[in-house]
């Protein structure tokens, strides 16, 4: 079966992960070890960003194609981003905590985190609470591409406001000011996260076709 | 093909107005902390602030026994001299973004209630000579022989 | 000025990848015990009307 094998690839590439996090990279210059916590953290917005984006191209497709095959994508993708977006405010928390001093504050980059997380945990209440399929698939669409205009905003806030949090180091506009070390370690945990997704999104899937009653499609 | 035109409108309507809300909300922490040239533009003693900048090099004092810290927070043109009791961040050092919140005060300072720490998106290895792989840096904390 | 290095917080790192493993683990194993339920049940269905 090709889950299965995906879900020993993402396995072995999650310890691959650790490995490389705490026994290649080294401390950082500032933060000393406790930087070590953005392996988790970048990787995990990161693949959030990718289901909310997989989130967009189900709804888009559901609305143009009425195929529920393109709503099981986005209602799948969408429970995984609210995960991983979970794990990130998580993990970022923890971080913020020793190096900040603050658990939270409301600056850019964490109030628009938190409405990213609220937008799409409102998308899963919504599906549970419209029972007919073909109108909770057309009402989550409408939230599913709505909604994505938050992923912009989450990740250019820092370039856009005045925020507690630093500006993008993977993804910004310049050249990442990153050692290459650091830099490694951050891939390969990127990595193996999106295949820890795609794993976790093909056994969702599939879990939505067996609650569709679905033999064929 | 009515319906569809009818939705498409209203789903362009929904869409802009989630949109805007987000961006009121998310504009409300915009203005998350004021530099020192703006503080010093039009100070107001006994208001609130959250002042956000540079710990000027130099300026640091911090008294462990007392818990007294003063240092100047600036942005390059305008430094404010702040007084906190307590102890900083960790990160917190001279060089360093640093976010205080507290009032500005009629004597001439910033009375800081809280310090945040800001760090950069630089990272970068140790440059003098640590940089050794993590394991070995892992082992030697964890037996607590933090060397150097 | 030179750098000055934050002193360790194990702690912190380990309760952030403790929670992650916490949460990827649960989720993993949420997903095994619904699609295990779901097939349960559709094989008890077929076997119902063969």
């Amino acid at each position: 079966m090709r889950t299965r094998a995906l879900g020993w690839l993402a396995g072995l590439a999650l310890l691959a992960g650790l490995a490389v996090a705490f026994g290649y990279a080294p401390r950082e210059a500032a933060q000393g070890n406790v930087q070590r916590i953005m392996y988790l953290h970048v990787p995990s917005i990161l693949t959030a960003y990718l289901a909310f984006g997989l989130v967009l191209l189900g709804s888009i497709g559901y609305l143009a194609t009425r195929g529920k095959a393109w709503d099981r994508l986005a209602a799948s993708a969408a429970e995984l981003g609210v995960l991983f977006t979970g794990v990130t405010i998580v993990t970022g928390s923890i971080w913020g905590k020793p190096t900040w001093g603050t658990w939270w504050t409301w600056d850019a980059r964490l109030t628009s985190t938190a409405v990213l997380f609220l937008v799409y945990t409102g998308y899963l209440l919504l599906r549970g609470m419209v029972d007919e399929p073909e109108r909770r698939g057309r009402y989550a669409a409408v939230v599913g591409i709505v909604g994505a205009a938050n992923i912009p905003i989450v990740h250019f806030s820092v370039k856009w406001w005045r925020a507690l949090h630093q500006p993008s180091t993977i993804l910004g506009p310049e050249p990442s000011p990153i050692a290459a070390p650091i830099a490694t370690a951050l891939l390969v945990n990127w990595v193996a996260f999106t295949l820890l997704f795609v794993y976790f999104l093909a056994r969702r899937i599939e879990i939505a076709r067996l609650d569709d009653g679905a033999v064929d499609a | 093909m009515k319906r569809r035109a009818k939705f498409i409108v209203g789903g362009v309507f929904i869409l802009g107005a989630l949109g805007y809300l987000i961006y009121a909300g998310v504009s409300q922490s915009v203005v998350y902390f004021v530099t020192p040239s703006e503080l010093m533009a039009a100070p107001v003693s006994g208001k609130t602030y959250r002042l956000g900048g540079m710990v000027q090099a130099g300026t640091l004092k911090w008294e462990p026994k007392s818990l007294d810290l003063t240092f100047a927070v600036s942005d390059g043109k305008t430094a404010v001299p702040v007084r906190h009791k307590g102890t900083p961040p960790d990160l917190f050092a001279e060089g360093r973004g640093a976010v205080v919140e507290g009032t500005w005060t009629a004597d001439g300072h910033f009375k800081a209630a809280t310090i945040l720490a800001k760090h950069s998106e630089e990272y970068k290895a140790p440059d003098d000579g640590a940089a050794e792989p993590g394991y070995k840096e892992l082992l030697r904390t964890l037996q607590g022989s933090s060397g150097k | 000025m030179p750098d000055k290095m934050m002193p360790d917080h194990w702690g912190y790192v380990f309760a952030a990848y403790g929670f992650a493993a916490i949460a990827f683990g649960g989720y993993w194993r949420h997903l095994a015990r619904r699609s295990r339920d779901l097939l349960s049940r559709r094989r008890g269905k077929e076997g119902g009307a063969a």
